[in-house]
């Protein structure tokens, strides 16, 4: 194939270069990265979910790694919104990258009040809504537990934000596809799936969970195959984009999403494992593409042949 | 500078029951590294999906010019792998990392190192810069028995004063290294101006408060997981004085009277 393919992508109204968005969490306020590679070869960046104020996160112990993954319970620590804008967000100014800002919230009216305060910083391109995370008691699980509550602070996002809102859903419920259906009613611009996997781990010669916090979110590989039957399903259910997140570290983890029906993935753990992990997926996509003989990549996109209408109901 | 570099393992050699060192070649690294800062290291696999996923923190043992060597204890299964990695094998590494000990405060007449098992691996290079600053310097060097004391030649070889202890009594004072380091502190003539210490973290616990009992200044370097080592994954956090740091990049090293010792487990699994 003489021209390059192209691997450009559109989620909730935004152009990305490309389809590789690295995870929050996993990614500090993207600054951290600017040693390792160019911030501007990724389509996006998700910074460290921001609270209304700052958070200190949770006591040591915080994370252990387990067969092909980890487990952890940062506890959402993190620098508060108001340093977010005064002295992350600046360091950002010089890269050509969407900025995906994670929020994290008590209530809805805290989640309203960061929107608020993030509307007028031209840099953040759209906001993701935290109700996922496990490891705290108020850091919003209640919010992803329930379709309804999950509808009700993506609805008051969505009035006042500005920017296209995104949603990131957590994988530790029954239906996934009311919740995308919840959110998609309540207006999200794109859903983000899936969080971290709620588990936990033991050390049996003392007899003492592993983490502090006791419990903690999985990520990794060890989640991917979960984590692509979540995006194929709720993928299906809306039709606003899914941008598909688990345990990807190849170009072939994230090619299982897009094929699976997500428009853009996200890189998370593989960060740590490699801080180029995102650039040499990016690399990777770019040449299966050739290899395929696909001029854009927006071809592969739920892209998935079955082998009836409705595909196996029964496994 | 941090790289993310491999190396090609040209040497391992096992020095103790569970301790081994890899010599491996990359300039940067071993040009760079300063006296207790460490690196991540993977064995480079074609594998999808290599097991362990993560990195190992390990300390920079010493240097030779254009290559580093790792002094490794069998913790786990990735410390096991990275131990059995065959010559010839490459390395992945992210480099240097971490504050490194301070040299400069508190410079004077006489320095403590005091390690346990294998915080030996983060003090070699102290040892060596110290001494090369015509500085004063002993160690004191306790493991469970006279087998386990890996690396001790390399300290005998710097020329400085080398006290060991053993809990089986095989070799040195007889009992915890805490308890040597007492011996040794009362045989001196007036306190020593540092402390620099690295081991298990009951050991360093103990290790603080001798020194503060003594008003002698000392550093701490912490062995703690990480995920990352480069200040993303948040999971190395330690709690201060002066509120959580990471001990990735805030740390390993630490002042021991800012040091909160509560709450602070670590999450290795103890085996039997």
């Amino acid at each position: 194939m003489k021209n390059n393919p192209d691997l450009s992508v559109s989620v909730s109204g935004l152009q990305f270069r490309n389809p590789v968005i690295t995870a929050s969490g996993t990614f500090g306020y993207g600054i951290e990265f600017s040693p390792f590679f160019d911030l501007s070869l990724l389509g996006g960046i998700c910074t460290k979910g921001i609270s209304l104020e700052p958070r200190p996160g949770n006591n040591p112990g915080r994370i252990i790694e387990t067969p092909s993954g980890m487990l952890n319970a940062i506890g959402l620590e993190n620098v508060g919104v108001q340093s977010f804008i005064d002295d992350k967000l600046p360091g950002l100014d010089g890269y050509d990258t969407h900025i995906i800002a994670n929020i994290l919230g008590k209530s809805v009216d805290e989640f309203v009040e960061i929107t608020e305060r993030l509307n007028p910083c031209a840099k953040v391109s759209a906001l993701e809504i935290n109700i996922s995370c496990p490891n705290v008691a108020q850091g919003g699980l209640q919010f992803s537990q329930d379709p309804e509550m999950a509808a009700q602070v993506t609805r008051a996002v969505k009035e006042i934000s500005v920017k296209p809102v995104w949603v990131k859903l957590s994988p530790n419920v029954t239906d996934i596809s009311s919740f995308a259906r919840a959110c998609e009613d309540a207006g999200a611009d794109a859903l983000t799936l899936v969080n971290t996997f709620v588990g936990m781990s033991i050390d049996v010669h003392r007899r003492r969970p592993m983490l502090s916090n006791v419990i903690g979110g999985l990520s990794g590989p060890a989640i991917r195959p979960l984590a692509v039957r979540l995006v194929y399903q709720a993928s299906r259910a809306v039709a606003i984009p899914v941008v598909g997140i688990g345990g990807i570290v190849s170009a072939r983890d994230a090619l299982e999403f897009i094929i699976a029906g997500a428009t853009a993935v996200q890189v998370g753990t593989a960060n740590f494992i490699d801080p180029l992990a995102s650039v040499k997926i990016l690399e990777g996509l770019e040449t299966y593409c050739r290899e395929q003989g696909i001029s854009n990549i927006r071809e592969l996109v739920g892209s998935l042949e079955l082998p009836g209408p409705d595909g196996f109901v029964y496994y | 500078m941090i790289y993310t570099t491999s190396g090609e393992i040209l040497e391992h050699r096992q020095l103790a029951p569970e301790t081994w060192v890899l010599k491996v070649r990359n300039a940067q690294i071993a040009s760079q590294v300063k006296p207790g800062q460490f690196l991540m290291a993977s064995i480079e696999s074609k594998d999808e999906t290599p097991s362990p996923i993560l990195k190992r923190a390990l300390a920079v043992y010493g240097t030779e010019r254009e290559d580093l060597s790792l002094l490794i204890r069998i913790e786990g299964d990735g410390t096991r792998k990275l131990c059995q990695a065959a010559p010839g094998n490459n390395l992945n590494l992210v480099g240097p990392l971490g504050n490194g000990f301070d040299l400069e405060r508190g410079v004077g007449r006489y320095s403590v190192i005091v390690a346990g098992g294998s915080g030996i691996a983060s003090v070699y290079l102290l040892a060596r810069e110290l001494r090369r600053k015509g500085r004063d310097v002993c160690l004191v060097y306790g493991g469970r028995n006279a087998l386990d004391l890996a690396g001790l030649e390399d300290f005998q070889a710097l020329k400085i004063p080398v006290h060991t202890s053993t809990e089986d009594g095989s070799a040195g004072f007889h009992g915890m290294v805490t308890g040597a380091l007492q011996q040794v502190l009362s045989g001196l003539d007036e306190a020593p101006l540092n402390i620099y210490t690295c081991g298990p973290n009951p050991m360093m616990r103990e290790v603080s408060n001798i020194a503060k009992v003594n008003s002698i200044p000392c550093q701490l370097s912490v062995e703690i997981k990480m995920a990352c080592g480069f200040g993303v994954c948040l999971g190395c956090a330690v709690k201060t004085t002066e509120g959580n740091r990471l001990a990735c990049t805030q740390g390993p090293v630490f002042d021991a009277s800012r040091f909160i010792w509560e709450d602070f487990a670590g999450n290795r699994e103890e085996r039997s």
